[in-house]
């Protein structure tokens, strides 16, 4: 039987370093490209990942090298490995947040994946890395990251929700929508509406990338 | 617009009981139905393989023995938290054979990602 980490496991670094320096050298005008990085899950030891100590660093790296620089970095989720330990929690976020500093590009946005925020449901996450949950506008696409995560159970849960449906509401029906979720199984967008563990709600009729 | 580039690198409960065994929610089910006990804790599940009949019911019965945890199989259409203290049962008459994974669906700690289990249905 295939154990799902292994179905979990990303694109090697080098396979994706050469398809961003391909990438960084398309378009121009309103064209633009970013880059998201997650799982670095800092602290975790063993395999599959025996160098997750340096991983995000290498990344980063590769990320400065590249001879035109992405618009912004989004950290989509299970930057540092879950521990039962508030203190090492601290210091492997701390960590993070250093290596981070290092990258030549300074729009960064955070969102939590469940290692990182599931325990004591986002309250250390928050603490350095604010709310869990945003939008933001780009060049004429609305973004979107949304926090599936710091319920265990993955439930976005009423408030956010809410907070999703009045945020897109003001959008066009042929709005451009980016939406950022750690988990993939529990958000839904349709056409015509947002299906969640909390139940189906309308949407206004805005065409979504997923 | 302008192009966009993305480059990745990288079931029914009860309330629970202290003292006392567990409770037994009240679920519609067929008498006749085998009982197959499951228990669930970090990271595992015991028994990890079931072995199910076409056409036969049975009954999964599900209890925790440390945290609360899930369980989803969507091949199966099923998807249950499994809390401490209580017994969480779901009848299940498979229709076809075949292997069904199911995996642990309440993040649960570092070893989450590897609980999971398989339900294979043979004649």
């Amino acid at each position: 039987m295939r154990s799902r980490r292994a179905d979990l496991e990303k694109d090697t670094l080098a396979g994706a370093c050469a398809e961003l320096q391909r990438k960084s050298g398309l378009g121009g005008g309103d064209e633009f490209f970013f880059v998201q990085l997650s799982d670095s899950h800092r602290g975790f030891q063993g395999p599959p990942n025996p160098e997750a100590a340096n991983t995000l660093r290498e990344a980063g790296a590769a990320v400065n090298a590249v001879s035109r620089q992405p618009d912004f970095i989004v950290f989509a989720g299970d930057f540092t490995h879950t521990t039962d330990d508030e203190g090492v929690r601290h210091k492997r976020m701390l960590e993070f947040k250093e290596v981070a500093k290092g990258l030549n590009t300074k729009a960064q946005y955070y969102m939590p994946g469940e290692h990182d925020a599931a325990f004591k449901q986002g309250k250390i996450y928050q603490e350095h890395f604010g709310q869990t949950h945003y939008s933001f506008n780009h060049k004429g696409i609305h973004f979107a990251a949304i926090d599936n995560v710091s319920d265990p159970g993955a439930s976005i849960g009423d408030a956010q929700l809410d907070w999703l449906m009045r945020d897109l509401k003001p959008l066009k029906p042929d709005a451009s929508i980016v939406i950022f979720t750690e988990s993939r199984q529990v958000l839904t967008l349709r056409e015509d509406s947002l299906e969640t563990r909390a139940g189906v709600a309308a949407t206004p009729a805005v065409s979504t990338a997923y | 617009m302008g192009s966009l580039l993305a480059v990745l690198l990288a079931a029914a409960t009860s309330p629970a009981a202290t003292a006392s065994p567990p409770a037994v929610a009240p679920v519609a089910v067929d008498p006749a139905a085998r009982v197959i006990k499951v228990t669930a804790k970090k990271f595992e599940y015991s028994p990890a393989l079931i072995e199910l009949k076409p056409g036969v019911p049975v009954v999964l019965e599900f209890a925790s023995l440390d945290r609360k945890h899930g369980l989803k199989s969507t091949d199966l259409d099923i998807e249950v938290e499994i809390v401490p203290g209580e017994v969480t049962r779901v009848p299940l008459t498979p229709g076809k054979a075949g292997k069904f994974t199911f995996h642990c669906s309440v993040f649960c700690g570092s070893g989450h990602e590897d609980m999971e289990g398989q339900i294979v249905v043979a004649p």
